[in-house]
């Protein structure tokens, strides 16, 4: 009975799942396919399409008249990202995860044909082949033949080192493998005939093969080296060498042509005859991307502002200019198809280097370029993240205004109000007759009848896209600020997810390397939209690729225009934003550099910093395991070592994560009511953060709380048998921490709580670290059973932190946990009283639930969750939540469910106009009434 | 108590007070070590159920109040080198002025790893306790100066450095305590089998919120309508 109670508990308090009406309705996800290696243009089955495979290891097909993907499968990551892929008429096969797996997909449709694990062992070199339904793969160490019908193979070739560099030629019904080995520079060749693998015994001298200055094609193997190119042909075994006059820095080509390019020229051979012919040298610039397919003779010359299409035989170059977006990456590739039914037509499909894909379709005899669509894969990349708000909207100006101006008399003041009032007067009447003729133009255009109407009144209340861009009353719409470690920043719409603007950071762009040798491209909100007058400013920061310097780019992210770009004249060895702003509202990013100098950008002056003297940072060497606290003398600007110590961190030990809290953050509650109506206070320590170190070699997971200014460690504790991996979070006065146990072979969720030791509130109006505390804060700690992966872990955030908070948690199958934290709660009780049932407190059980209704983004599966940002909105119940990976997922979501707001399926329209018949009809049946009595008292 | 619990119980004595076990030494500075000065050594002990206590022994320097009143508005600096750490040194660091304020009263956290017999971090600070005239507890570190921080000095600070010392020990992070919970689920069965458990309060204390509305709805019942009952018995 007692336990079925609990049940019924748990229940109440659990289930948050939307309904199916609401599905889509404050949500949206963008899938992505990530930067193209190579493609596929297939015109079989209903409609043409591309089939893409990117160095993200995925495979997609996009419909070529509108770019949409038609279907998308996610293959085994792996670190070098080496998976391989050949395709026939019917079927593409992938060899992925390390060379493991193979599998065969059908064009189509991406129906999964067939699976075989291939190997056991990872490989970094895979290449795969399929010649009359045989497939050929060969990973590192040996070469491998299948039948279409057994999954063991049917010959194997080892290979007595591992492999550099391996592919297979295909020439008719031929097969070849050739390969080079760690050890030789000589091409070593396996013969193939059906499944039969014959090792030849011929090696080729060739030059050393170093896969950044090599080009593979049907039948030739082509490498550069200065000025000289060197071409195998790999079925003639002929090797052919030739020198330039200037030197190479890119080889290409297909089919029998070959292209060598230097810095302004591009040099064009030919292999015929057993020989190198040079057939043409063309002018080159640097913007220029080369396309070519064989048979064709065209090669197409892409750059941002035009395309070149040039004869490789004859005299002929038709130059067609397309349009130029100013804020254009160089391109890196360019996919030429030929159009069938015209054979002046071509599809180019252009990749930048912010892996931006659009489709240019190319009439050479009307010299025409049509773009028919883009694509922003670089989201898929996505680093930092931030929500800012919209600027406010123009009354809520007026009002601000009114209140603005302290100095003025009483009259004035009232004449002020009386203009805001008529403003606002104004702005609801032309609104109403906006919303009037929209409604009878849709009424007259789609519809007769009682529930037509009504729905075009709904329709025109929530039309909130047309709306101007602007913050609408609960502050739920905002700009998503996004950068990605391609270089380029990204402003969303939080509504639908569209690409408002887009800053490409230029040639040079490097990102910055985190001490956990992370690519980071910290992005910084200096001014929120907050200040009406001034503008908002964001800024990113990444390094120059040649220099090594920092660079600050500054810019509106309203609009996404660049304010300012700082070079800076030095490398940056920390960043960090201030917490306190100059007199233009703006939060300057301070900045040290490898001397440890201080700087701040913007500039802030002495006076500004006086509420500011100091900033605390804390300092990690890697190597030496050591741990320095560091206090910036923002005045002197001057770094001062103030603590140093190992914190008890082993040296073969390795922080996996650091996590301290916002300067933001807000607690609401100082303490937590106990069953005997006393209060437990929060130790709430804003210098707080947690320290996660993982000791691989004895699976040792050591969790450190230390106070940044002081260096104090408020708590350390260990769990044996602890493996990767390890998220934490950390927020108010807990701390929320995964890991795998191998002990239990399961993930683990654990929490650790805070309190003021001995019940009493040691500093009620401050914090002061330096002075340390009276008794050591209670710490309690609980674990749960999570039976699930974790991929990345975050916080809900509302407005003034009143809400329950909410952890969130990305599995590997592609969901969105929401757990709230009453669950994952270090101070539920093994024994239940009747006092506590009473106060609804939830008893201990080990294991956290994960139902399908708590998962925040239902059916839309989101892959590869790298991180997941929440914001506050406008109201208190709703925190906004994107989570970004391959796909971009975002929701509302209410963690203690939306107490402040009326339910979205409230029919406001319907119950006033159900009123308004009624007082209507109340007055006619009066009437009626009255007629009646009167011709009653006749009769 | 047997001969032999009295030997085991001296041998535990001795065990205890032959490994006095290790030892802390400290420096001080006020000056970010151009000069340093011993501060005094903590020594370490084990008791019984394994924990360890720490006690400072401070050196005999008279003119330590002294020196910092000189530095007050500098920085007190303190090195701790753990004897079983050769070559590893921990630095704290924290403002002189509130030490003046707390009669040189110092708090040493320490945060040791119990089974290695190692110091992780040593922490300085001063011992609130021994604040004086902090009725508003508006002592801050806050300020620039000393002044702004703590206000007049009026003390007679001639004293040597005395010092108590807290000790963070490693704890280890839970475990799903499903023991305890299968348990738990295993007595609660058994109880309700065996019926142990049963309610055995009264009749009345158990249906009272039953009982009491059909009173009440009986007494209105009654006084709403009292010539009823004179009817009843007229027709009996």
């Amino acid at each position: 009975m007692k336990l079925s109670l609990l049940v019924i508990q748990l229940l109440v308090y659990s289930v948050v799942a939307i309904f199916e009406d609401q599905a889509g309705k404050f949500d949206w996800r963008k899938t992505l396919i990530g930067c193209p290696k190579s493609t596929i243009f297939d015109d079989s089955g209903r409609s043409d399409r591309i089939v893409v495979f990117t160095k993200e290891s995925i495979m997609g097909s996009l419909s070529l008249h509108t770019g949409k993907i038609e279907w998308r499968r996610i293959l085994e990551s792996t670190a070098s990202n080496d998976a391989a892929f050949t395709s026939d008429d019917e079927y593409i096969y992938t060899l992925s995860d390390g060379g493991r797996i193979f599998r065969s997909w059908r064009k189509v449709d991406g129906v999964l044909v067939r699976q075989i694990l291939v190997s056991e062992e990872i490989s970094t070199r895979n290449s795969i082949e399929v010649l009359d339904g045989n497939i050929f793969i060969a990973t590192s160490n040996k070469l491998m033949s299948f039948t279409p019908e057994a999954d063991s193979p049917a010959n194997v070739v080892k290979f007595t080192s591992d492999r550099i560099f391996s592919s297979f030629f295909k020439q008719g019904n031929e097969l070849l493998f050739a390969s080079v080995s760690k050890i030789s520079p000589k091409l070593n060749f396996v013969s193939i005939n059906k499944v039969e693998l014959f090792a030849d015994g011929v090696d080729l001298d060739f030059v050393s093969y170093e896969p950044e200055r090599c080009h593979v094609q049907n039948m030739y193997i082509s490498c550069f080296n200065g000025n000289k190119l060197s071409v195998a042909d790999v079925f003639d075994k002929n090797v052919f060498h030739t020198e330039l006059d200037h030197d190479i820095t890119n080889v290409s080509g297909s089919g029998r042509i070959i292209f060598a390019r230097g810095i302004t020229d591009l040099e064009v051979f030919e292999i015929s005859n057993s020989n190198i012919v040079a057939l043409k040298k063309i002018k080159v610039t640097p913007d220029e991307e080369i396309g070519f397919v064989e048979p064709q003779d065209s090669l197409f010359l892409v750059s941002p502002s035009y395309v070149r299409v040039v004869s490789i035989t004859l005299d002929t170059a038709v130059r067609v200019p397309r349009v130029a977006s100013e804020n254009h990456s160089p391109l890196i590739s360019v996919f030429v198809n030929p159009v069938k039914k015209n054979a002046k037509d071509y599809e180019l499909l252009v990749v930048g280097a912010d892996c931006r894909l659009e489709l240019l379709s190319v009439d050479v005899s009307a010299k025409a370029i049509v773009s028919e669509w883009n694509r922003e894969e670089s989201l898929i990349n996505v680093e930092s993240v931030e929500l800012v708000d919209l600027p406010l909207t123009e009354s809520q100006q007026m009002i601000e205004d009114e209140f603005e101006d302290n100095e003025s008399n009483i009259m004035s003041a009232f004449i002020r109000r009386l203009q805001v009032q008529f403003g606002q007067f104004c702005r609801i009447l032309s609104r109403t007759f906006e919303n009037i003729f929209y409604t009878l133009s849709t009424f007259s255009i789609h519809g007769n009848g009682l529930s037509d109407f009504i729905n075009s009144i709904r329709s025109t209340s929530s039309s909130s896209n047309n709306a101007p861009f602007e913050r609408d009353y609960f502050n739920l719409r905002k700009v998503i600020l996004a950068t990605t470690i391609n270089g380029a920043v990204f402003g969303i719409d939080s509504n639908d997810g569209s690409v408002l603007w887009k800053i490409w950071l230029g040639d040079d762009f490097a990102p910055l390397e985190s001490i956990s040798a992370k690519q980071r491209v910290p992005l910084y909100v200096q001014r929120t939209t907050a200040h009406y007058q001034l503008d908002g400013l964001a800024s990113v920061v990444f390094s120059n690729k040649k220099t090594k310097y920092g660079v600050i780019v500054t810019f509106n992210p309203m609009i996404g225009q660049v304010v300012s770009k700082n070079e800076l004249p030095y490398s940056i060895k920390r960043i960090s934003l201030l917490p306190i702003t100059n007199q233009k509202h703006v939060y300057p990013i301070l900045v040290v550099d490898e001397e440890n100098e201080i700087s701040f950008y913007p500039s802030i002056n002495q006076n500004e910093l006086s509420s500011c003297s100091s900033l605390f940072l804390m300092d990690v060497d890697r190597n030496s395991k050591t741990m320095k606290g560091l206090e910036a003398d923002l005045i002197n600007r001057k770094l001062r070592t103030v603590w140093s110590g190992n914190i008890g961190l082993a040296s073969n030990e390795e922080i996996v994560a650091v996590k301290g809290k916002s300067f933001q953050q807000k607690v609401h509650s100082q303490g937590r009511v106990l069953i005997n109506r006393d209060v437990q206070y929060k130790y709430v320590n804003p210098n707080l953060a947690a320290v996660a170190s993982l000791d691989r070699k004895n699976q040792q997971l050591t969790i450190v709380l230390v106070d940044i200014v002081t260096g104090h460690v408020v708590h350390s504790a260990k769990i044996v048998k602890a493996a990767e991996p390890v998220h934490l979070v950390h927020s108010e006065n807990w701390i929320a921490y995964s890991y795998w146990s191998e002990k239990g072979r399961r993930t683990e969720l654990g929490i650790i709580e805070l309190y003021e030791g001995h019940g009493e509130q040691a500093r009620k109006e401050f914090f002061d670290s330096k002075l340390g505390n009276k008794h050591q804060p209670a710490v309690l700690m609980q674990s749960y059973i999570y039976a699930q992966g974790v991929e990345a872990m975050t916080i809900s955030e509302t407005e003034k932190g009143l809400s329950m908070r909410s952890i969130l948690l990305a599995h590997p199958s592609g969901n969105i946990h929401e757990v709230s934290r009453r669950l994952l709660d270090a101070t539920r009780p093994m024994e239940l009283t009747p006092a506590m049932r009473e106060e609804m407190i939830i008893g201990y059980v080990p294991e956290i639930a994960v139902s399908s209704e708590e998962m925040i983004n239902y059916n839309l599966t989101v892959h590869r969750v790298r991180g997941i940002k929440a914001s506050p909105s406008g109201l208190e119940s709703t925190s906004l939540v994107l989570a970004y990976g391959t796909d971009l997922f975002f929701t509302r979501l209410v963690p203690s469910g939306t107490f402040d707001i009326l339910k979205d399926d409230f029919d406001h329209i319907f119950i006033s106009m159900v009123l308004s018949g009624l007082v209507f009809g109340s007055y006619i049946t009066k009437r009626l009434a009255r007629s009646n009595a009167l011709s009653a008292q006749w009769s | 108590m047997s001969k032999k619990s009295i030997i085991v119980y001296f041998l535990s004595i001795i065990a205890v007070a032959v490994t006095a076990e290790w030892t802390i030494a400290l420096e001080y500075s006020l000056n970010d070590f151009t000069n340093g000065y011993p501060l005094g050594v903590i020594e370490m002990r084990r008791s019984f159920d394994g924990n360890f206590t720490g006690t400072f022994k401070p050196t005999q320097e008279s003119g330590f109040g002294k020196k910092l009143i000189d530095a007050q508005d500098g920085t007190y600096s303190v090195i701790a080198k753990s004897s079983t750490q050769p070559g590893q040194q921990f630095l704290s660091t924290n403002d002189p002025c509130l030490f003046l304020h707390s009669n040189l009263f110092h708090v040493f956290s320490a945060s040791i790893n119990q089974e290695k017999q190692q110091l992780n971090m040593l922490t300085v600070f001063p011992d609130t306790v021994a604040w004086q005239k902090d009725e508003e507890s508006k002592y801050n570190s806050f300020g620039k100066t000393c002044k702004e921080r703590v206000g007049e000095l009026s003390i007679d600070n001639s004293g040597t450095p005395k010092g108590s010392v807290q000790i963070v020990g490693q704890s280890t992070l839970p475990s799903p305590d499903t023991a305890s919970f299968v348990h738990r689920i295993e007595k609660e069965k058994r109880a309700k089998q065996h019926g142990a458990d049963a309610d055995n309060r009264s009749f009345l204390a158990k249906y009272w919120i039953y009982i009491v509305p059909v009173v009440i709805f009986a007494m209105i019942s009654s006084a709403v309508n009292p010539e009823a009952g004179g009817e009843g018995q007229a027709a009996q």
